[in-house]
């Protein structure tokens, strides 16, 4: 069997080390190396992964069948572009842009040249959201009336600056968390018709010099299912918390009470570094990867987002960001 | 591709076949000199065997999922028959048993896993990994816990001449994960109490290495009940896990439905099923060459420990061990 031969464009995004990790691991699966711009930064990524640093031009000459898109989100495009062009399919980090405009150039671009554009939403591949989405499905939570979401981590801009920067980011809090929350609300079944969102900086929480990005955030949706639907994005976990963060959602329906947190498994894990929660749940990274591999056999995936998955959660932030600073709900046509 | 085939149609069997199935065609065959085999035979779409000669003629390995007192007749046979074995734990009643299995399969040059499972339930696995990385230090003090409802009215493992009762049915798991995290034992101090058809035992272990060990658990839960828990001091810090966590997605309110139970009770084996963990782990080893993450010696050590908290409780004293 060949190998699917897999490149990553940029790895200023932190999960990028998740995802080269195990498409390392996997003997159907041949990394050929990364592209980033940033030199250091590619030593240390280089160094980390013992993967091959190549300028995008000679990365691109390999022919990859696929590529992984993890540079700063303002970047995304160019990226993408350079991959449609010598035919690769592309997985996208979220947010897949930081403007509608670059988010339709994208996936234009993917589609004249016949290659697939997916977006990485992992949180679709947990059980326990396969779960809740099937018992929905079945009716056996009756009608649904509120989710409650919690996106909550620590700010992630001390380990890679970009993330509150809101040139390369688009924004910060607001643009990292809220997209998770929305395609997991659009994965089980709901659309998204009205948003209302309070986004505003704490300078205490990101890195000196970034102290007008959004940080703390709360959004509310209105569905067109008539349910409402709040979302936490904030970056307000203290650099001590256990872990990263969380990601949980209530459901209240008229036939019952779910609470979902996707990465509840962990130990707990205390010594003179402080308390670590260590995860010991299904790997989410590796299913979506998985389907991904399968998009570059010309296989069937199962839950992998589509551009248009990308696309529209990227238009719910962008209007909370829009509400956010109009003080008025701003309705999604 | 090696052909499975499977001894034992009960929960186990079920269990394991289950598991096989995640690759089709691999498990091929069941030993069925019974309608309950045929039944099941056919619920899995497996031949159905009516005679050991026709079985072994049918499968490269054999997987024995029968009660504990038959493992060392149908895996001697196996191994005389030129098969691979896998056994459900504990590996035999007695030490005798034991060393009978494991001496035929030396004897035909074929191999042996013992399926000790809870190496591969994830958390477990993850907290001897934490272990392994020094998180904790030298492990200390380890809380190994295991309760669960009886088993149904009827079952084989209540006779407790067949099964060992709860410390070679049940404790065996946490006693098997004590020697894997803490190492060899040098004594066994036990206590069991007996109310109105539930069990409970207590042990404590003392390794060689200096740590110490509390097993504790048994058949004493309310029907459908599962709870384990583990807590591993260490020179340096301690890991904490138990099944009363909150799942990844809980009901409020709703009445939980109660499976319905066949022997033993299972704990919940969520997404990822850690006896498809294992049985893949040895098949696929067989394959490389590798050795198992148990080899027969660990687990005829694991059998004596259980032996020997037998031995302990029917003594009412603390029991050296003995190789």
């Amino acid at each position: 069997m060949t190998p699917v031969r897999i490149a990553v464009l940029g790895v200023a995004h932190v999960h990028a080390e998740g995802y080269a990790a195990w498409l390392t691991s996997q003997p159907d699966v041949d990394v050929i190396g990364f592209a980033e711009d940033d030199p250091d930064l590619g030593q240390e990524f280089a160094s980390s992964t013992s993967l091959q640093l190549l300028p995008l031009a000679d990365l691109l000459a390999l022919h990859p069948h696929g590529v992984i898109v993890c540079s700063e989100t303002v970047h995304h495009r160019r990226y993408v572009e350079a991959a449609a062009q010598v035919h690769a399919h592309v997985l996208c980090e979220k947010p897949i842009a930081t403007s509608l405009a670059d988010a339709q150039a994208m996936l234009k671009t993917c589609e004249a040249a016949g290659v697939a554009f997916r977006t990485a939403f992992p949180a679709r591949y947990s059980p326990a959201v396969q779960s809740v989405r099937a018992q929905l499905q079945a009716g056996q939570l009756g009608t649904v009336l509120a989710y409650s979401g919690v996106n909550h981590s620590i700010a992630p801009d001390h380990e890679r600056a970009w993330f509150s920067d809101p040139v390369l980011a688009g924004g910060g809090a607001g643009m990292d968390h809220i997209i998770h929350l929305v395609d997991l609300l659009r994965h089980l079944g709901e659309r998204i018709e009205r948003v209302s969102a309070q986004l505003r900086p704490v300078p205490q929480w990101t890195i000196p010099g970034h102290d007008h990005t959004d940080a703390a955030g709360l959004v509310t949706l209105t569905l067109a299912s008539g349910t409402v639907a709040t979302i936490d994005p904030s970056w307000s976990r203290p650099r001590t918390y256990p872990r990263w963060g969380h990601l949980k959602l209530d459901v209240t329906g008229t036939g019952g009470l779910r609470s979902l947190d996707v990465f509840a498994e962990h130990l707990s894990v205390t010594n003179g570094r402080g308390r670590q929660w260590a995860g010991f749940g299904s790997d989410l990274n590796a299913g979506m990867l998985r389907d991904f591999l399968k998009v570059c056999t010309r296989g069937s995936p199962t839950l992998l987002a589509d551009g248009s998955a990308g696309l529209e959660s990227l238009r719910v932030v962008l209007a909370a960001y829009d509400s956010s600073r109009s003080g008025r709900p701003v309705s999604l046509s | 591709m090696r052909r499975v085939g499977l001894i034992g149609a009960g929960l186990m069997g079920t269990v394991h076949a289950q598991a096989w199935a995640q690759r089709p065609g691999v498990l091929q065959a069941v030993y069925a000199p019974d309608d309950r085999a045929r039944a099941f035979a056919s619920r899995f779409g497996l031949t159905a065997c009516a005679t050991l000669d026709g079985f072994w003629s049918a499968v490269d390995v054999v997987d024995i999922c029968t009660p504990t007192p038959a493992h060392a007749d149908y895996a001697v046979q196996a191994a005389q028959a030129g098969k691979h074995v896998i056994c459900e734990k504990p590996l035999a009643r007695t030490l005798e048993e034991a060393d009978r299995i494991i001496g035929a399969c030396r004897e035909a040059g074929v191999r042996l896993f013992v399926a000790h499972v809870l190496r591969f339930f994830p958390q477990y696995a993850a907290a001897w990994a934490q272990v392994q990385v020094g998180a904790v230090g030298e492990p200390r003090v380890l809380r190994l816990g295991r309760m669960s409802s009886p088993p149904a009215p009827g079952s084989w493992l209540l006779d407790e001449t067949q099964s060992g009762g709860v410390p070679l049915d049940l404790l065996i798991h946490d006693l098997d994960y004590a020697r894997t995290v803490a190492g060899d034992v040098q004594s066994v101090s036990a206590v069991q109490a007996r109310r109105g058809g539930r069990v409970t035992v207590h042990v404590t272990l003392s390794h060689t290495g200096g740590a110490i060990t509390l097993v504790e658990g048994g058949w004493a839960a309310p029907p459908g009940v599962f709870r384990t828990h583990l807590d591993i001091a260490g020179t340096e810090g301690v890991i904490e896990w138990s099944s009363d966590a909150p799942q990844p997605l809980q009901a409020h309110g709703a009445a939980p439905s109660l499976p319905e139970q066949d022997g033993a009770a299972l704990p919940d084996l969520g997404a990822d099923d850690p006896y498809a963990a294992e049985l893949w782990h040895a098949y696929d080893r067989l394959d490389s060459g590798e050795p198992f993450l148990i080899e027969p010696e660990d687990a005829r050590a694991s059998l004596i420990l259980a032996l020997t908290v037998i031995r302990s409780i029917e003594s009412g004293e603390p029991v050296e061990v003995s190789a």
